[in-house]
């Protein structure tokens, strides 16, 4: 299966013309030398001593005459050929970023953290403007350049056999050194991307440590680290350097040797009588004509290379399909006596990891009601969450919406009904409206100052002139955590939803913040049952029950006072945050 | 111009290899372009049937050979001493911008995206070394051959000479009308490929919100608006560049017809005042049409390379152009610490925005000072100010009655250990990490120290044990970083220790085995403690509560909770549940 390929098909038409009106092009300039030999030899007459004692002027006229119209209509079919082109590599480069785009959105994130973002963003661009090159170059050069190296060898055979096989030696021996010489580099190459890397690796690890860096004075240190670095770079770069210097020198002398064996090969055929001189100067041009094609080839090939690289990540891509599975065909009905979410001995394991992350799970949620989980960096409260929303697939056990299984619930209509705000939840480039409206678009502009109203986020928007159509960078890098924090939970309330889980959301707000959003949370009309998963005690300490989970296993569930009494983790996470308190 | 003149400082060192790129070249060049007159002349003695003169054939061979033999080595020269050239060039000026970064002030960095600074030290020293490096050498191989040719052309038949000249320069005419006509596509081109990079950032960086808020369709849709502008404008500045290369090569053409035909018809009506033009001459001169207009057709390539190459040394030059961090202090610190003073001290980071104002502060040897306050109201700001990584703007910091800024940076920073939140964790092996501080410390040295702020415990399970390879994103929890940098403070001991929101990243019940880590140092020490979380300061001399830069409360936790300030209402804010009042 090539499925990048496949998306080439609309630009059948450009990729089969546009070659054959650059091969139309190639053919007239293969013609040129040969109506050039013409001119000297039938239109002009020499004695016997070389020296010229008359010729044909309306024969050299129209000889040039006719060279001009051939460049003409050669220029005119290669621009044909370049139009096509581009039409084509940019066609196909638009085609291929939407697809891929679309078919990125559509993975979950058992593909997705296996990919990683900066790979996914890699192919999205630099893959993809490889492919477009690619592409490009296909309909240019690739029949162009290996086609004007055999007509300029059929011309050779045209001219004269026998010496027309010193081109059948030379070709190969300069296809040979191209080859030996990008080999030995092309190895080389990713050594020096390496050495590149740590430049760059030591780079970045020195900004964001400049603070230690210069309380602890160790500025030198860091530079004779930098130093060693490029001084390897230089030294492998320098490396390759020596290789790739002996491909002008070497083909060029590969050329010239043979035009040596041309000129005395075709001097004796010359004496014979059975080649020109005019045939000589032609073979000359066709012996230099090889060359730069050859040349444009071992770019060729260098071109495909890579972008053969950037066909396989891309198709790699491509076939990655998404683990988690829409159900079409069952149709089921809520049973709204059941509870709103329920896990049965759920577990779980990240695709790349060896354990699992949570294991065991059971709990239930039920409308309306709130729910409080705590536990640890690390102890698999994001995980759960995740799972609900079904971005990872359980691998045991079963997660039900009403005594459904999420499985059969298509994912839009499930993730309708929550609405969920992390921790880090961010804002996109756009304005603070278009930020609000991302998932319900038909609520008014009154709904949305309520909505910041409700997160307190009315306090800073207010202050804006241009309030809603305040600007928002990327990843809404001009606001603060707090403040995206707000404005994110605004946007999961416009939302009206079954269920609302905050993971860790409120962490960058000031415990007086926190504690007002959470109690005006209380409030919503549509009476979501709220997941709030939390660090802190004093977060959660109201809800309804409490999760305390611990390296991926429940240690205890039950109120905030039964848990005191019961769960000895529980008493350690409220201590550690009491300490002091219950002194006064 | 001004830009280059910043390569003259890295190229001046290369003197020799300059000196000497230009003789091989020269050399090269000159051996290469004298090949076709040596072909035209052999093949004037090669005229027809039984008419060879092989004798001088043979003569004109050899000299051939010798001459593109040495021709080839001389080239293998130049290309070898350029890259040497353009590698060392490279070095030392990835060197020196890294000296520049490593003395620019804290300030500088904080105020520039880190990726934007790597991507000068990395990806337009790159471009430099490609662009300009290399366009250099095609430049110069380039104006050394059209000179070269030029002197040959007319020396073999001047009027000739003089057709080629005038046509030649039409393609590179043609190149700059086409470059500058389609100017705007490049640009409108480079802007949305710009733009569509940052929206697949954003979008996949995000992925787990767009897939939450059920956006993928709208995103998919704006991204598929943003790539058909993309494709309108791709597709014209496409095939606008694209036309550059047939028009040149059509204009090579006319010069090899018109070399062809007037050639021919000189040849026919010789006339006395202009030189001979033989058969064989004609032939060099085709060559040299042919060699002639190439450096023409390279050079215009090279353009658009070496303008980016001269928009990334211009990047690179703004770091080269950084003054050094202000360091005029000469004064040698008495020690031990005894005092430290904020006198009177004002700072603000954006003149419109003022921060800390009428900052005063004593601090005796051995007190916990801690620092408390809502974001943003200055806390981080003081330790800059202590640590110099920000100079205050009026009133002074005075150690032992001597003002900071009379000792030398980093005789300063030296008396102070810092924890900071966002932990830093190099790439190498737990061992080197934790002795930054101190290269030389003793493996056992290390080992006490990690045992005194218990890592030793987590240290020991991994698979290489204190010899395993840690870096940013390997692996190892936020407070098993936290652990080790403390050890690394641990290790070297300063007078002064910093903690500046060092639990913040950190579960409470890890926070505990910190602070015990942390009783280890501070033990006896003077200290600065900033923290959100009240719990872990309550011990602490004296508590500092901040507001906008300015102090609204000094005193000890019970005569602070006594006051019924903000402190109290922070303090209590922790433990507040949602039935409690707030206010």
């Amino acid at each position: 299966m090539n499925p990048c390929l496949k998306y080439l098909k609309p630009f059948k038409k450009q990729l089969i013309l546009g070659p054959i009106f650059k091969l139309i092009e190639a053919i007239f300039e293969l013609i040129i030398p040969m109506i050039m030999a013409f001119i000297i030899d039938k239109g002009l007459i020499s004695d016997a001593s070389g020296k010229i004692i008359g010729g044909n002027e309306k024969y050299i006229l129209t000889m040039g005459a006719i060279i001009v119209g051939l460049g003409v209509l050669g220029l005119c079919s290669s621009l044909v050929c370049q139009f096509f082109a581009s039409r084509a590599s940019q066609g196909y480069g638009t085609v291929l970023r939407n697809e891929l785009f679309s078919h990125i959105n559509q993975l979950s994130f058992q593909e997705l953290d296996q990919l990683g973002s900066a790979n996914l963003i890699t192919i999205m661009t630099a893959d993809i403007d490889q492919l477009q090159t690619a592409v490009a170059m296909f309909i240019r050069l690739v029949i162009r350049a290996p086609f004007l190296v055999l007509g300029s060898l059929v011309m050779a055979f045209i001219i004269n056999v026998k010496v027309a096989l010193i081109f059948v030696f030379i070709i190969p021996l300069i296809g040979l050194i191209l080859w030996l010489i990008m080999k030995h580099s092309a190895k080389r190459y990713p050594v020096v991307q390496k050495k590149l890397d740590e430049i760059s690796k030591i780079t970045s690890e020195n900004l964001s440590g400049a603070r230690v860096i210069k309380s602890f004075v160790k500025q030198e240190n860091e530079i004779s680290r930098f130093n060693k670095a490029t001084q390897f770079y230089h030294d492998e770069a320098v490396k390759i350097a020596k290789i790739t210097s002996w491909l002008n020198p070497l083909t060029f002398a590969c050329i010239n040797l043979a035009i040596l064996a041309v000129l005395y090969f075709g001097a004796i055929q010359i004496n014979v009588g059975s080649l020109t001189q005019g045939n000589v100067i032609a073979l000359v041009n066709y012996l230099n004509q090889i060359l730069l094609a050859l040349i444009v080839v071992s770019n060729l090939v260098v071109i495909f290379t890579k972008a053969k690289t950037s066909l396989d990540r891309c198709n790699q891509l491509f076939n990655l399909k998404s683990s988690i599975k829409e159900n079409p065909n069952t149709s089921f009905n809520f049973d709204f006596k059941q509870p709103l979410i329920e896990f049965k001995n759920v577990s779980f394991k990240y695709p790349l990891s060896d354990n699992e992350a949570i294991s065991n799970i059971s709990f239930t949620i039920q409308p309306n009601e709130i729910v409080g989980i705590i536990g640890g960096t690390g102890s698999g409260k994001s995980t759960i969450i995740q799972l609900i929303e079904r971005f990872y697939e359980v691998s045991q056990g079963e997660i039900l919406f009403y005594g459904i299984n999420i499985k059969n619930i298509p994912i839009e209509q499930l993730r309708n009904q929550i609405s969920l705000v992390f921790q880090k939840s961010t804002l996109f480039k756009g304005t603070l409206r278009s930020n609000l409206k991302m998932k319900n678009q038909k609520v008014s502009d009154q709904e949305l100052m309520n909505a910041l109203a409700f997160a307190c986020a009315d306090e800073f928007v207010n202050l804006y002139p241009d309030q809603l159509d305040h600007l928002v960078e990327e990843n809404g890098k001009n606001f603060s955590g707090g403040q995206k924090q707000r404005i994110c939970i605004a946007r999961a309330i416009l939302n009206p939803c079954q269920l609302l889980i905050l993971d860790d959301a409120t962490s960058a707000l000031d415990y007086l913040t926190d504690l007002k959003v959470r109690q005006n949370l209380q409030k919503l009309k549509n009476k979501p049952a709220i997941f709030i998963a939390s660090q802190r005690t004093t977060t959660i300490k109201d809800a309804n029950q409490i999760i305390v989970i611990d390296n991926g296993t429940i240690v205890g569930i039950g109120k905030h006072q039964e848990l005191l009494q019961n769960c000895p983790i529980y008493q350690e996470i409220y201590h550690s945050q009491q300490k002091g308190g219950e002194t006064h | 111009m001004k830009t280059l003149r910043a390569l003259k400082k890295y190229l001046s060192p290369c003197r020799w290899y300059l000196i000497f790129s230009f003789i091989f070249v020269f050399l090269s060049v000159a051996l290469t372009l004298f090949i076709p007159i040596l072909i035209g002349q052999a093949i004037d003695q090669m005229i027809d049937k039984n008419n060879v003169w092989f004798d001088n054939i043979t003569y004109y061979l050899i000299w051939i050979a010798v001459f593109l033999v040495l021709a080839a080595i001389f080239n293998y020269f130049y290309e070898l001493c350029f890259s040497k050239i353009t590698q060392k060039v490279v070095k030392e000026l990835r060197n020196d911008l890294f000296i520049k970064l490593q003395q620019s002030s804290i300030q500088y960095i904080d105020s520039h995206p880190h990726g934007d600074l790597v991507s000068r030290e990395v990806a337009d020293i790159e471009q430099i070394s490609t662009g300009l490096l290399e366009g250099f050498k095609q430049f110069y191989k380039g104006i050394v051959t059209i000179l070269v040719t030029l002197g040959l052309m007319i020396y073999v038949n001047y009027i000739l000479a003089i057709v080629v000249v005038i046509i030649t320069p039409l393609s590179l005419f043609i190149a700059t009308f086409i470059s500058r006509k389609t100017h705007h596509y490049f640009q409108k081109q480079a802007k949305l490929k710009g733009q569509i990079s940052a929206y697949v950032l954003e979008m996949i960086e995000n992925q787990k919100e767009v897939q939450g808020l059920c956006y993928e369709n709208i995103a998919i849709a704006t991204f598929k608006e943003y790539n058909h502008q993309l494709y309108e404008v791709g597709k014209n500045a496409q095939f606008a560049s694209s036309t550059t290369n047939p028009c040149t090569r059509f204009v090579n053409g006319l010069v090899y017809a018109a070399v062809g035909i007037i050639g021919a018809l000189l040849m026919l009506h010789h006339q006395s005042f202009i030189p001979l033009l033989t058969i064989g001459g004609l032939s060099s001169f085709l060559t040299y049409a042919n060699q002639y207009t190439k450096p023409f057709n390279e050079i215009s390539g090279v353009v658009t390379e070496l303008q980016s190459a001269l928009s990334s040394l211009k990047r690179v030059n703004e770091i080269l152009e950084l003054d050094k961090e202000i360091d005029q202090g000469n004064i040698i610190l008495q020690h031990p610490i005894q005092t430290i003073k904020f006198d009177h001290v004002y700072f603000s980071y954006d003149e419109n925005k003022k921060l800390i104002e009428d900052f005063t502060l004593g601090v005796q040897k051995g007190q916990k000072i801690a620092i408390v306050g809502p974001t943003g109201c200055g806390k981080t700001t003081i330790i800059n100010l202590l640590m110099r990584f920000y100079d205050v703007q009026s009133g002074g910091i005075y150690i032992n009655e001597t003002n900071i800024n009379e000792i030398p940076k980093n005789a300063l920073r030296k008396n102070f250990g810092m924890v900071l939140q966002d932990t830093w964790i190099f790439k190498g092996t737990i061992y080197e990490n934790v002795a930054y501080a101190m290269p030389n410390a003793t493996k056992e040295e290390v080992i006490e120290a990690c045992k005194k702020v218990h890592a030793h415990s987590f240290i020991k399970r991994l698979p290489q044990g204190y010899d395993t390879i840690i870096s940013q994103n390997s692996g190892l929890s936020q407070g098993e970083k936290q652990l080790l940098t403390i050890a690394r403070i641990m290790l070297c001991l300063p007078e002064v220790i910093i903690l500046d929101e060092a639990t913040s990243n950190i579960d409470t019940r890890t926070e505990i085995k910190i602070n015990q880590a942390f009783d280890q140092i501070l033990e006896g020490r003077t200290s600065f403690v900033i923290a959100h979380r009240l719990s872990t300061i309550q011990s602490a001399d004296k508590i500092l509560v901040m507001k906008s830069g300015k102090i609204v409360e000094i005193g000890t936790h019970d005569s602070l909770l006594q006051k019924n300030g903000l402190y109290k209402k922070l303090y209590y804010s922790q433990f507040q549940s949602s039935h409690l009042t707030t206010e």
